[in-house]
């Protein structure tokens, strides 16, 4: 599908729910990336300051500690990070979330409950784009679906 | 009378004493049972419900020279499993350099807070807010007033409906605020709740962060847990039951901002100043005619030191037994008052009888039956009787306890942590009790002839810092 | 003569309150011991179940014509494995709704669901309830419509989620019952319950309800149901206002919801209320949607004796609609009341924070 390269893309997933974690991360690794799951902000916030950016993020926004927007910003914030794609995942009475990740740079959002095909949908079009390609198109804000 | 009318009249008083108060506490024990089976059954789902639902909370905590652990104590707050609060820290015109270590650590800029006196404290110098942390605000002000009167300056400050006042070096559960919000949202009346507060001696802390509960090896300490676990998950809970919780403790309260303010903020003139705020809500509250509640959680929401020596424990103890009676005596109209309910009708008088005077009773119920038996004028098996029942009461009562915190939080992680408790809970009755009863007997002989008290920075041993 | 023999009866009560007491506490301690070693044995068995249970139920939920070898399902296993295909039902929706669905009736959950809808545990019950809901069993109705009106506010609330999950419409006016008559519904979870339902559904359900409910009822509910729909929010509240301007607390209420422009004029005469929740409120509806033409009214706000409403009132002037730098140095030289200046101060420093 994506990147014609051996190596296995990673995916960083920010949830703090169990099972929408393993939800997540069981989607992911059939469509082969490497996962890496943190269950809190504070943890994320860490990892975005010390490690080497993902492939792709899917980022919950109610998360103890550091919420998901914070989270973005940083992300945004950090030259590593900050063309690193993240998807948001949200729940359907906070829709105005979405819009406000959006709006801090977020490029896509899902609403909890969501449609596993649909989120594997998003994130294939996300990573058409090979990765490791020189210059990748700045993605500021995007269109919602 | 004759001697021996009097004798017998002191045992039938000493263990009719102990059969009613053991009774008494049973029956809060068993309430608070069948309280707390429901309040875990209905726990999970609960949590599902609730989970989104925030009330905002202003965290007002008062620092007097602690520039070597402020720091770790404001980081730890503000890691709280919690959306939507605020940390007010009042700097009591702290003589070392408190401020100064918040100004570094925290980037704290003077701000020109639109600040109003609601409670009239000690003047305030500056407010100041913190560069890397929005929701992080100093208030420095003069000292003076102790504890409540920092409390009210930052009261005046907090811009939330309830606010948690409590020490800086104790240690909050993550999800405390999460519990402790809920009576709030299930009741709007509530104006005040307490949680049950832990020891954390023992237990493993990094970064102001409860990591790792495990017991203390000091005994005085192990003999605390017991002691905490009897008063908050046996006692506390059994009184919230029934809306009778007169006293919500000192190191974890969360207390309706403007019901507080309108009854004049925390008084700086009395020593238990948190203690003497609930019963006084209890009694303006039931004298307006207001319906209100005073809610607890059983949830263990704080970790707090211990004292390790005998000289310390004692200042604490003296100083609450004191703090106890003020509260008791600064409000005596709840008793018996029209419309107080069971905050007046049953905890009041019972805290008067069990709670002020009991040290009276035990201290003098020993030393009567000591010297009965000593000069021969009562025999060894029943001086034994007596010592036993007391004794067997106190076990059991310790016991219940266990059992209360078996059924519910299990905090302690290890069956030998249950043997341990339970061997302690035995041992305490010989030696840590009596001396309990002569410490506070002496603070209640001070109190009566107004004796000042020794107020002494308490000794803190701060090794679980870091 | 012995000195006791008077006092027999109270030294043979001391014995006995003495055995007895050390023969509670001892049992006290056996209890104690045995809940833990249950609980641990639960806590195993509960690993265990999610451990074997847990990739299958993903793999059914996401994977289409995945037919995994199931394993056993004793009885004790089931309330466990329940939990977790509700917990992944709430992950969830569309095709892969329906797959765990149809492995559910495999499994017989909704015999079982119907079962532990009698459990005298109110955990028992609400997981029973959701399980129902889920599986969206029209069978179900009449005891979840009982279950709808349970003295326990979260039994009945699941119910009247699983209700909405069966047919919202159908459900809409036992629950707007409910709505009306129960204050122990949290405000933010009744709001997610009707969005769920879906807008269209509760539109005009809860149209007729705010406009039919006792006055004293309305201000804690409108927030909330304006969340579901905030134009009707915002239209509810405009008929409100008509109806009850003098009723203070809805008033305070209806003034956070509105989101029409032009009603600010008709709603100026509050900045002199007497309630100061009403112009804490009246200043944010004005920051909300006013322009420059309530720049005096706002000046006037700032000098109110409330520090919430010299607040409010100084963040809406710098939110006004047409609101520049000159225009606010330009109120800030006419500010007279010190209590204004220091706030506008306050706001503005604030703001520079971010």
């Amino acid at each position: 599908m994506n990147s014609e390269s051996n190596a296995p893309q990673r995916l960083l997933i920010v949830e703090d729910d169990v099972h929408m974690a393993y939800l997540l991360g069981y989607l992911a690794e059939r469509e082969r990336f490497t996962v890496e799951t943190i269950a809190d902000g504070r943890k994320a916030a860490e990892r975005i300051d010390a490690g080497p950016a993902v492939d792709l993020v899917l980022l919950d926004v109610m998360l103890p500690y550091t919420d998901g927007f914070e989270l973005l910003a940083r992300m945004r914030a950090n030259p590593v990070w900050k063309d690193v794609p993240v998807i948001i995942l949200t729940s359907k009475t906070r829709e105005h979330d979405a819009v406000r990740a959006l709006s801090l740079g977020a490029d896509d959002y899902l609403t909890k409950p969501f449609s596993p095909p649909e989120l594997v949908a998003r994130i294939r079009r996300r990573l058409h784009r090979p990765p490791e390609a020189p210059q990748r198109p700045t993605r500021k804000k995007k269109r919602t679906p | 009378m004759s001697l021996r009318g009097f004798l017998e009249g002191i045992q039938w008083l000493f263990l009719g004493y102990f059969i009613v108060l053991n009774s008494i506490y049973l029956g809060l024990a068993f309430t608070a049972l069948f309280g707390l089976r429901r309040y875990m059954k209905g726990i999970s789902a609960a949590e599902r419900v609730y989970s989104h639902l925030q009330m905002p909370v202003s965290l007002v905590v008062p620092a007097y020279n602690e520039s070597a652990t402020i720091a770790t104590s404001i980081r730890a707050l503000l890691q709280l499993r919690y959306q939507h609060f605020e940390v007010i820290i009042v700097n009591d015109g702290s003589k070392d350099d408190t401020l100064a270590v918040m100004t570094r650590e925290f980037q704290l800029q003077p701000f020109p807070e639109a600040y109003r006196v609601q409670i009239k404290t000690k003047p305030v110098r500056g407010v100041y807010r913190s560069l890397t942390h929005p929701n992080l605000r100093v208030i420095d002000k003069e000292n003076g007033g102790g504890k409540a009167d920092a409390t009210n300056a930052g009261i005046n400050a907090a811009r939330h409906p309830i606010f948690y006042c409590g020490d800086a070096d104790s240690v909050l559960d993550p999800h405390s605020l999460e519990h402790v919000v809920r009576p709030f949202l299930e009741d709007p009346r509530t104006v005040a709740c307490g949680g049950t507060v832990r020891i954390i001696n023992g237990c493993v802390v990094r970064g102001g962060v409860l990591e790792k509960v495990g017991l203390p090896r000091n005994p005085l300490a192990l003999v605390q847990v017991v002691e905490y676990l009897r008063a908050f998950l046996g006692g506390r809970l059994g009184w919230s039951a029934i809306n009778g919780m007169l006293i919500v403790s000192g190191a974890f309260g969360v207390f309706h901002r403007d019901t507080v303010v309108a009854a004049g903020g925390f008084r700086a003139d009395v020593i238990g100043e948190d203690m003497e705020m609930t019963v006084r809500l209890h009694r303006k509250l039931s004298e307006r005619g207001v319906r209100y509640r005073v809610a607890f959680i059983p949830d263990p929401v704080c970790w707090t030191d211990a004292p390790e020596d005998l000289a310390t424990l004692a200042k604490q103890r003296k100083r609450w037994h004191r703090g106890l009676a003020e509260s008791l005596w600064e409000n005596r109209k709840l008793c018996f008052a029209k419309n107080s309910g069971s905050a007046g009708w049953l905890a009041f008088p019972f805290f008067v009888l069990f709670e002020l005077l009991s040290p009276v009773i035990e201290v003098g119920g020993f030393l009567v039956m000591g010297t009965a038996f000593a000069i021969g004028m009562m025999s060894g098996t029943s001086f034994l009787a007596f010592v036993a029942a007391a004794f067997a009461l106190g076990v059991m009562l310790s016991t219940t306890a266990l059992l209360l915190e078996e059924l519910s939080f299990h905090t302690y992680p290890k069956a030998r942590h249950v043997f341990a408790l339970f061997v302690v809970a035995i041992l305490e009755n010989f030696g840590y009790r009596q001396v309990m009863s002569v410490w506070k007997l002496d603070a209640l002989y001070g109190w009566l002839t107004g004796r000042r008290i020794l107020w002494g920075d308490m000794k803190r041993k701060a090794n679980w810092q870091q | 003569m012995d000195l006791n023999t008077g006092s027999d009866l109270v030294v043979t009560l001391a014995w006995r309150s003495a055995q007895v007491a050390a023969i509670a506490a001892a049992l006290m301690l056996a209890t104690a011991l045995i809940v833990r070693r249950y609980l641990q044995w639960q806590e195993r068995l509960h690993a265990r179940v999610i451990g074997n249970w847990r990739p299958l139920l993903t793999q059914i939920a996401i994977e289409e014509g995945a037919t995994p070898e199931l394993p056993k399902l004793p009885a004790r296993h089931l309330p466990f494995l329940m939990e977790e295909w509700n917990a992944l039902h709430d992950a969830v929706r569309g095709e892969s709704s329906t797959r765990l669905n149809d492995l559910a009736l495999r499994l017989g959950f909704d015999a079982a669901a119907r079962h532990l809808m009698n459990s005298r545990e109110v955990g028992k019950q609400i997981l029973a309830i959701r399980t129902l809901g889920h599986l969206r069993d029209p069978t179900a109705w009449k005891s979840l419509q009982e279950q709808l009106v349970s003295v326990n506010a979260l039994v009945s609330f699941y119910a009247a989620a699983a209700l909405v999950q069966i047919d919202a419409q159908r459900a809409m006016p036992g629950i707007m019952l409910q709505v009306a008559e129960r204050e122990s519904w949290p405000g933010e979870a009744m709001a997610r319950l009707l969005v769920d339902a879906g807008a269209d559904v509760a539109r005009e359900p809860i149209r007729a309800l705010m406009l039919s409910l006792a006055p004293a009822k309305v201000p804690p509910l409108l927030p909330w149901l304006a969340h579901v729909d905030a134009v009707l929010g915002s239209e509810v509240a405009t008929e409100l206002l008509k109806r009850h301007g003098g009723d203070d607390h809805i008033v305070a209420a209806a003034l956070l919801v509105l989101l029409e422009p032009s009603v600010l004029p008709d709603l100026r005469h509050y900045a002199s209320s007497a309630d100061a929740d009403i112009r804490k409120n009246l200043a944010l509806a004005i920051g909300h949607l006013g322009d420059l033409a309530e720049t005096e009214l706002l000046m006037q706000l700032m000098g109110d004796r409330v520090w919430w409403v010299r607040y409010r009132a100084a963040q809406a002037l710098l939110k006004l609609r047409g609101m520049t730098a000159e225009g606010i140095e330009a109120v800030r030289a006419r500010l007279i009341d010190p209590y204004a200046l220091d706030m506008l101060k306050h706001v503005r420093a604030e703001e520079s924070l971010g």
